[in-house]
């Protein structure tokens, strides 16, 4: 019976928080019309306009990220990676509102979502791993909850370690001092085949102290999060070489440049082509002063 | 019924947040009424959404009610009947 309670507080909590968490979003944060029109007006016009300033200033940003991506595809493709199929989910419950430092997603069993997957935010950044599943919903313990421990690789001092998360969004990663730390660095998830998590943000280092300290946040903060998504599989271990097979091509991924096509010289086994830089260099010159 | 109401708010607050604002109106409901039902409320909340962690709420749960109900015969203030 001692076994069993710890299941059924679970099911009954999920079966009455539920409805209540996802009927609080569609309150707050849809875009349906029946909540819309008991929204204040005057904040949805100004939210709008400020949206779409930043998209106009985000669109030379998204070309450069489209290509980024479409480039990206066609390299896993031609490496044979078809990649995984995940799951979207929408987000119903943040840690700032849940009693636990948890993300609550309006996604469970019913829609495929497995114990022990991992959750995405963008395309490649692992944010936590998904802990309870029930039939309409499950929660996900996120990467930055107090004390879950994650092996990382910081780039820069190019070194493994342990990192902690401390909450609200957080890891906390410890190194001796004489290793050179500093605000910037990426960090990244080597156990899942997971992107960039984020950078070093803020560095504690007192020369008295034998350890250093650096905190970790993503790009994108949780607040503003409404889409997730999931893997189909659950994590499973890593070994250490795979784990290096993931930073070869993190780090491969970081040093690449949106060179536009036409620019971009790429050697082909069957053309014979005669071209040098210089020649594609002068042509883009010219096509560019001819141009009104 | 209000004791209902008050109960059922507590609940929707367990799942939407914010948790001070839950912790203060647990506390109201606790002195005001026997809160033995805000154990049950404590441990859904550890067993959905800690799951795997130590049960905090229903630790603290536990002792703040058991504490409260030793402590309301000294803090209610006595009604005087005519």
């Amino acid at each position: 019976m001692v076994a069993i309670a710890p299941f059924l507080f679970a099911a009954i909590a999920a079966a009455i928080f539920t409805p209540i968490a996802s009927t609080k979003t569609w309150l707050f944060h849809s875009s349906a019309s029946f909540p819309q029109f008991f929204r204040d007006r005057a904040a949805l016009i100004a939210e709008v306009e400020s949206l779409e300033s930043r998209l106009a200033g985000e669109s030379g940003n998204q070309f450069t990220i489209d290509a980024l991506s479409r480039e990206n595809d066609e390299l896993r493709h031609l490496l044979g990676y078809e990649g995984e199929a995940r799951i979207l989910a929408g987000i119903i419950g943040r840690p700032n509102a849940l009693p636990h430092d948890v993300l609550m997603l309006d996604r469970g069993i019913k829609d495929g979502i497995k114990e022990g997957a991992p959750v995405f935010i963008g395309d490649s950044t692992i944010i936590g791993i998904v802990r309870t599943v029930s039939r309409d919903s499950s929660i996900v313990e996120l990467i930055s909850t107090p004390g879950f421990e994650t092996t990382v690789f910081i780039i820069g001092p190019d070194i493994f370690t342990n990192a902690i998360g401390v909450g609200g969004g957080q890891l906390k990663v410890g190194v001796p001092q004489g290793i050179s730390l500093q605000e910037g660095d990426l960090v990244v998830i080597p156990s899942v085949n997971s992107g960039v998590y984020g950078a070093i943000t803020h560095i504690e280092s007192e020369p008295s102290k034998p350890e250093q300290y650096g905190f970790v946040s993503t790009n994108l903060p949780l607040s503003s999060l409404r889409l997730v998504s999931v893997g189909s599989t659950p994590v499973s271990p890593v070994s250490f070489e795979d784990a290096l097979k993931v930073l070869a091509e993190q780090r491969a991924a970081l040093l690449k440049v949106p060179v536009p096509e036409g620019v971009l010289v790429v050697a082909s086994s069957t053309a014979s082509s005669t071209a040098t830089s210089t020649d594609v260099l002068n042509a883009t010159t010219s096509s560019s002063t001819t141009t009104p | 019924m209000r004791r209902v109401l008050f109960f059922i708010a507590i609940v929707i607050l367990a799942s939407t947040g914010p948790v001070p604002l839950l912790a203060a109106a647990a506390f109201v409901y606790a002195l005001k009424y026997p809160a033995y039902e805000l154990v049950l409320v404590a441990a859904c909340i550890d067993a959905y959404f800690g799951a795997g962690q130590p049960p905090v709420y229903l630790l603290v749960t536990i002792g703040t009610v058991i504490i409260i109900e030793l402590l309301k015969p000294y803090i209610r203030v006595r009604e005087r009947t005519v």
